[in-house]
Formats: structure tokens, C-alpha cells, sequence
């Protein structure tokens, strides 16, 4: 059994080797893979309207904010202790997020970011992952290292960005 | 209208998804480009190595050595998808900074160090080992590559490596085996293996390249379509190929040793075959187009396609099945024979019945009288002695422009006595040299060194070439010697003629150049090689079948029968 299982290994291989010679198909597409999940880090703009669906795609996210933490980016762990379900602000070093809510809408909340320091990054869009979800916003133009973001408490972003669970990406 | 797929046009060699898959999985690899838009790979030849790795389930050793590989990047904080972004000199020189960082010293290779284990990684190996995880992404997926990841930060010691490793080798084995069971391929696989051992009558018989014979070839064409009704090969040419490529498989397997385990695949064997038999195991599979024979053949195909037809079409046509078959065709020649002959006639049924002509009495009665077997060799015959004066006119130019180098081709154009005299005037010469020129390069080097003399082996070499040659040609037309040259003489004068009054369309090598110079010798040793393949090809055909006009009588009553049954109205 065994040696009629090495040649036919071998048949295989020979006979794959010699059809691939001419073989083409339209169809034929590549599989998702880290060069694509590479592209999407360095071209934010370019895919800024698909990045939410994407990181709908577990591996895809798993694999996206694997590349933003070696890269570098402004990165917030999960909070250790949080005394409530639902946190409006955090700080780290790097920077201050405050989520205020507006006086003259209910559903419509501000999220205010400060930077402490100086940054050398590019930094293109906020991402938020809780509970192998996540989401992203675009960050403005920063003025005078600070940016204000309308979000809606409906939004999905609201509900990952307040949970103490949630790790911040802002890259 | 959907656009053409590429089996569209394999009526008889449907193959189905598994098959599909896999070439899909290799398209991809191949035409995997860089960051810039290029192709990563445009030499295959490494890529081709290790797709028939994963196809003979040869994988384990290098999947550790890449285990080994991640590990040592993920202990200098390079995370693993770099080696699929980066450039691969860009990440050499990475490696290399971080290696000489880490050990102050330069050399060829950089190690991982785990508590007590060490494990050394070639520089040269890193091109490989980009190929295999690229592999491993297209046929495990991208999450497997990030479990694995995981997996390898968290590896401290040499077992963990090995557990890690086995679990990716494992995945491999699996995805394979569940795929390929139902391919069309593996179906024809099983169908010849399995006729080989219904013939022997025995059940635990080895399979040996003996098993496959002229009979047998015929015996599984004819048989093909007994079984299920996927199987049936309608071309003979068809049941050859596989019979053939499934011969050659027998004879790789026979000779390396490699194969791994196949029932379980358990674990990572320390004692598996060495990298250098693996590597010619390897290269012997992707190796169809380095045949010398393939090299010569694809070479004066080439020129063809650029209009110089030394070789004119139906003459490449006639001998390309010796380019795809090689060596093959010395050990199954009736075979090779049987599929120029009656593959031929089979194609000329399938046309006419395309276009509603056919008549198979009337087709076969044109036949009654001809001797194709026959008709055949003198085909090849036609052909060697055409390219013996192709030669003939190629070796005149080079004579006519005075290089050194037809020195090595003069002793097929000196009669019996004549080589004695070249034999001796050389021996003569040579005793006069300080060192032997044929040395091997560094060798040779050692001893200019010596002498302090200024020249690389190869200027020296043609130095000695030359000065040879020009005393040769002294030698030759001395009035003292003369006479003893007669018969080359009048070869070249006999050439000289058919030199002026050949005529081939892009033949028009008149100027001594360089470019030239190398052109004609090229030419002229893929003729020589070509020309002593289809000698010894009928050399072997003569010895194998007495009398081939007999033997094609014998093979027409057996390949019309069953045409018969294949074409007729009544048939399949």
C-alpha cells in the first residue's frame, strides 16, 4: 500500500506540474491573505468606506490589529477596573478620550480626543475591538493636537467605545 | 456567454473540482505579485520544488525548519508577516543586521537558540522558506497562519517547536488527503496500480518500472472503459502519457527513498532522508524541460518561432514526442512508435468524424498496403541524416571563420587514420604545456597563480585553444602531411558546395561575429544531440521489434479493432 501510495504521490505531482504549464482560468481568484490585510494598513483612505466591513471578518480584524500593534500606533488595553457597564472617559499616556453627550440631542454624543504629545504617526482612523468586534471611525483634523467626533448612541461604534473591555487602536 | 474555461476543451480528460483546486491553489503562488505590482516569482523553478514537496507529502522537515524560522524572527521582534511583504533582499539584509548584531560575527548562516537547543538556518534557505508559508497561507488559510504565529511565541524548547510543527504537518496531510481522493488523476492512479496488480495475480506485489510494458500500455487502453464509464481513455496517446508519467513516478519512487509516513501521519521524524536526496528527488520532478534532449529541441523551437527554421516544422513535429518523453522513450520504443503512428491515425478519425466523413472500413482498407512502423524510422532516419548536413554546413562555417573552438568538433569529420594523426598531433602539444588546460577551474587557478600568470581559466583555456587551432591548421596544409588529410580536405571541399548552395529561410549566418559564432555552435550541438538521441532511439526500436513490418500488421488488427468498438455506430 505503501509504495503504490508513493507513486501516485509522485504521478500527481507530475502530472499537476506538467497540466499547470497551460492552465488558466478566468476565475481564478486569490484568497484572502496577509498582503491584502497589509494593503488595507497602508492605504487607510484608500478603503476608508469598506474598513467597517471588513473588520467584520474575524481573521481579518485578528490579523489588522496584529499589524497595527507591531507597527505602531496609539494603542489603550482593555480598562483593569471599570466602576460602571458603561465608561465615558479613559486617558493613557499618549491621550484623553472623553464621550460627552450633546445637550440638544439625546441620541448624539461627542467624543472628544486629546493628545498629549507630540506624534510623529500618521493617524488616519480611531479603532475600537470588544469581544472579538470592532468598529472604526476617521479621525479629523487635528487642531492643536485635539479632534471632536459626532457619534450616535445607535451606532455600534458607541457601544464598543464605551466598554470597559473595549482596546483602543489609533492609527 | 461565459468566458472559456480551460477543460473546455479536454472532451476526454474532464478534469473535475479536486484537480481544479489544487492548480488553482498553484496559479495562485505563481502569480503572486510584490508590493510594487511585480511577480514575486518570475523563475518558477523553486516554486515548482515546492508544490511537488507538498504533493509527495514531503513536508514535514522543512514545515520545522520554518518553525525555527518564525521562532528565531519572533525572538528579534520581527513579526512573521514580514517574510510575505518585505522584499526578499530587504529582509535579507534584516536578518543579516540582526544576526550581526546578536553575534558579532559574519558568516552564512544565523541560529536560534532555545534554552539548551540550537538550530542553524541557512541564508540561502530563506527564499524557501517564504514559498512554503506561502503555501501553507493558500492552502491552510490565513487563520491557521495567525494560530501558528501565536503558537510559535509561545515555543520555548525544541518539543514545543516539534508539537507546533506536527500540528501544521498534520493539517497539510489532512487537507490533501480529504481532497484529492476524488480527483480524476488520483482515479487513473489507482486504475493503473490497480491493473498491475490484477495482472500479477497477487495482491502484496511491489510495483516496478518493469510493470509498465508495451502490453501493458495497450492492455489498460483497451481495458479503461471496463469500469466505470469516467475512466474511459478513448485516445491511445492519452493511456500512454499516464502509463508513462506513471512509469517515471515508479522509477523517482525506486531511486529516492523520500516518502514519509502515509496512513497516520504522526510525527516529525529526526531521521528523515537528507535535504541533498529530498532536493534531487525534487529536481527530478520538475526537471522534464533540463532533459538534454528538451534543452536542444525547445532551443531550435525557439529559433523556429523567431523565423530561422533549421529545423522545418514537420521535422520538430515529428520527434517532439522524444522531447516530452526523454529517457522514456529508450525503455518503451513500440510504445513511442504506437503513439506516433496510431495516435496519428486516431486523430485523423476523430477529425473526419467531426466532420460527418468518417467511414472506418474504408479507413482502415487505406492502410491495407502501408508499413508505418516502417515508414516511421525512415522518418527519423530522414531526419538524422538531414541533421548530419546541417551539421556538415555549420561545421564549414565555423572552419571558414577560423574559431579555435571547431577543434572540438573536427573528430567527427576525420576518418580512421586522420583521428590517429589529430590524436597524436594534440598529444604532442599537449606535453609542451606547463599544466593540463582540462583542470577544473580552480585547479587551473592554483596553477596560473603559480606561474603568476594574469588570466582567469577560462581566457586561458581559449588561449591555448587558440594557439592549438592555429597550429593545427599549419599542421594540416604542411606539404609534408598533407596527403594524410585528403578525406577531410575533400570533405571540406565537398561542404563548401552544399554550403554555397544552401538555402534556409533565416539561415544567414554569413558575417563572423560573435553573436554568430555562438549562434552556429549552439545550432550545431543541439543537432548533435538530437541527431545521436534519434540513433540510439532506433538502435534500441531494431533491437526490441525484429521486424517492424510485421509488427505493425500484428498492432493494426488489435488498435482497428478497437477503433472499431470506440467509433463505430455499434460502439462505445
Amino acid at each position: 500500500m505503501d509504495n503504490k501510495d508513493k507513486i501516485s504521490d509522485t504521478f500527481l505531482a507530475l502530472n499537476y506540474l506538467n497540466l499547470s504549464k497551460n492552465y488558466s482560468t478566468p476565475e481564478l481568484k486569490s484568497k484572502f491573505n496577509i498582503k491584502m490585510v497589509w494593503d488595507v494598513y497602508l492605504n487607510p483612505l484608500k478603503y476608508q468606506d469598506q474598513i467597517n466591513e471588513f473588520l467584520k471578518n474575524k481573521v481579518f480584524s485578528d490579523a489588522y490589529f496584529l499589524i497595527l500593534k507591531n507597527e505602531g500606533c496609539i494603542y489603550q488595553s482593555k480598562l483593569n477596573a471599570a466602576s460602571s457597564e458603561r465608561i465615558f472617559s479613559r486617558s493613557s499616556n499618549e491621550f484623553k478620550i472623553e464621550i460627552v453627550k450633546s445637550n440638544k440631542n439625546e441620541d448624539v454624543y461627542y467624543l472628544i480626543i486629546k493628545f498629549i504629545n507630540d506624534i510623529d504617526l500618521q493617524l488616519s482612523n480611531l479603532y475600537v475591538i470588544c469581544d472579538n468586534k470592532s468598529d472604526c471611525i476617521k479621525l479629523p483634523f487635528l487642531n492643536d493636537k485635539q479632534a471632536q467626533i459626532l457619534i450616535k448612541k445607535s451606532d455600534n461604534f458607541f457601544n464598543l467605545i464605551t466598554n470597559p473591555n473595549a482596546e483602543i487602536f489609533i492609527r | 456567454m461565459r468566458d472559456k474555461l480551460f477543460f473546455d476543451d479536454w472532451k476526454e480528460f474532464t478534469l473535475q473540482k479536486p484537480d481544479e483546486v489544487i492548480l488553482n491553489h498553484f496559479e495562485n503562488i505563481k502569480n503572486k505579485t510584490t508590493i510594487n505590482g511585480t511577480l514575486k516569482y518570475p523563475n518558477l523553478k523553486e516554486v515548482n520544488k515546492v508544490f511537488a514537496l507538498f504533493i509527495t507529502h514531503n513536508y514535514g522537515s522543512v514545515i520545522y525548519e520554518l518553525c525555527n524560522f518564525l521562532r528565531y524572527l519572533s525572538q528579534n521582534n520581527l513579526p512573521f508577516y514580514n517574510i510575505m511583504i518585505m522584499d526578499n533582499n530587504d529582509l535579507l539584509k534584516k536578518i543579516k543586521k540582526i544576526n550581526f548584531r546578536n553575534s558579532h560575527e559574519i558568516s552564512n548562516k544565523f541560529t536560534l537558540k532555545l534554552e539548551s537547543y540550537n538550530f542553524d538556518i541557512a541564508y540561502s534557505r530563506i527564499s524557501n522558506l517564504i514559498i512554503i508559508i506561502e503555501f501553507l497561507e493558500e492552502i491552510l488559510g490565513l487563520e491557521e497562519i495567525l494560530s501558528l504565529d501565536k503558537s510559535i511565541n509561545k515555543a520555548n524548547s525544541q518539543s514545543d517547536l516539534k508539537a507546533v510543527s506536527n500540528n501544521i504537518s498534520k493539517k497539510v496531510y489532512s487537507y490533501l488527503k480529504n481532497l484529492l481522493p476524488t480527483s480524476h488523476l488520483q482515479s487513473f492512479s489507482a486504475a493503473i496500480g490497480n491493473l498491475i496488480i490484477k495482472i500479477n495475480k497477487d495482491d502484496n506485489h511491489k510495483i516496478v518500472s518493469e510493470d509498465i510494458s508495451d502490453d501493458f500500455i495497450f492492455e489498460f487502453w483497451v481495458s479503461s472503459g471496463s469500469g466505470e464509464k469516467d475512466l474511459l481513455i478513448k485516445t491511445f496517446t492519452l493511456a500512454a502519457d499516464l502509463c508513462l508519467t506513471y512509469k517515471k513516478s515508479i522509477e523517482l519512487s525506486e531511486k529516492y527513498q523520500v516518502s514519509s509516513k502515509h496512513k497516520d501521519y504522526e510525527e516529525y521524524s529526526a531521521n528523515s532522508i537528507s535535504n541533498e536526496v529530498l532536493n534531487e528527488f525534487l529536481e527530478q520532478i520538475i526537471s522534464n524541460d533540463e532533459h538534454v534532449f528538451s534543452k536542444s529541441f525547445n532551443k531550435l523551437s525557439i529559433l523556429n518561432s523567431n523565423k530561422i527554421n533549421i529545423l522545418k516544422k514537420k521535422e520538430l513535429g515529428d520527434i517532439e514526442v522524444f522531447s516530452k518523453y526523454d529517457d522514456l522513450s529508450m525503455k518503451l520504443p513500440l510504445t513511442i512508435l504506437r503513439i506516433c503512428v496510431f495516435g496519428n491515425m486516431q486523430n485523423k478519425i476523430i477529425e473526419n468524424g467531426r466532420r460527418k466523413k468518417i467511414d472506418l472500413p474504408d479507413f482502415f482498407q487505406s492502410y491495407c498496403d502501408d508499413s508505418k512502423y516502417y515508414e516511421q524510422s525512415q522518418i527519423i532516419l530522414n531526419i538524422i541524416n538531414n541533421n548530419s548536413f546541417l551539421c556538415e554546413i555549420l561545421f564549414y562555417k565555423l572552419w571558414s571563420f577560423e574559431t579555435p573552438k571547431i577543434l572540438n568538433m573536427i573528430r567527427n569529420y576525420l576518418n580512421k587514420d586522420e583521428s590517429i594523426l589529430f590524436e597524436n598531433f594534440l598529444n604532442q602539444k599537449k606535453e609542451t604545456l606547463d599544466f593540463d588546460p582540462n583542470l577544473d577551474d580552480f585547479a587551473l587557478l592554483k596553477e596560473l597563480d603559480k606561474k603568476k600568470e594574469n588570466y582567469s581559466p577560462d581566457e586561458y583555456r581559449e588561449e591555448i585553444l587558440t594557439n592549438l587551432y592555429n597550429e593545427f591548421k599549419i599542421y594540416i596544409k604542411s606539404s609534408e602531411f598533407q596527403s594524410n588529410f585528403n578525406s577531410f580536405l575533400n570533405f571540406l571541399s565537398k561542404t563548401k558546395k552544399n554550403s554555397i548552395s544552401f538555402r534556409r529561410s533565416g539561415f544567414d549566418f554569413n558575417k563572423s561575429n560573435k553573436e554568430n559564432l555562438e549562434t552556429i555552435t549552439e545550432i550545431y550541438n543541439a543537432l548533435m544531440v538530437i541527431k545521436e538521441f534519434l540513433c540510439n532511439f532506433l538502435e534500441t526500436l531494431n533491437q526490441n521489434v525484429n521486424n517492424l513490418k510485421f509488427k505493425f500488421n500484428e498492432d493494426k488488427i488489435i488498435f482497428f479493432e478497437h477503433f472499431k468498438l470506440l467509433y463505430s455506430k455499434e460502439g462505445i
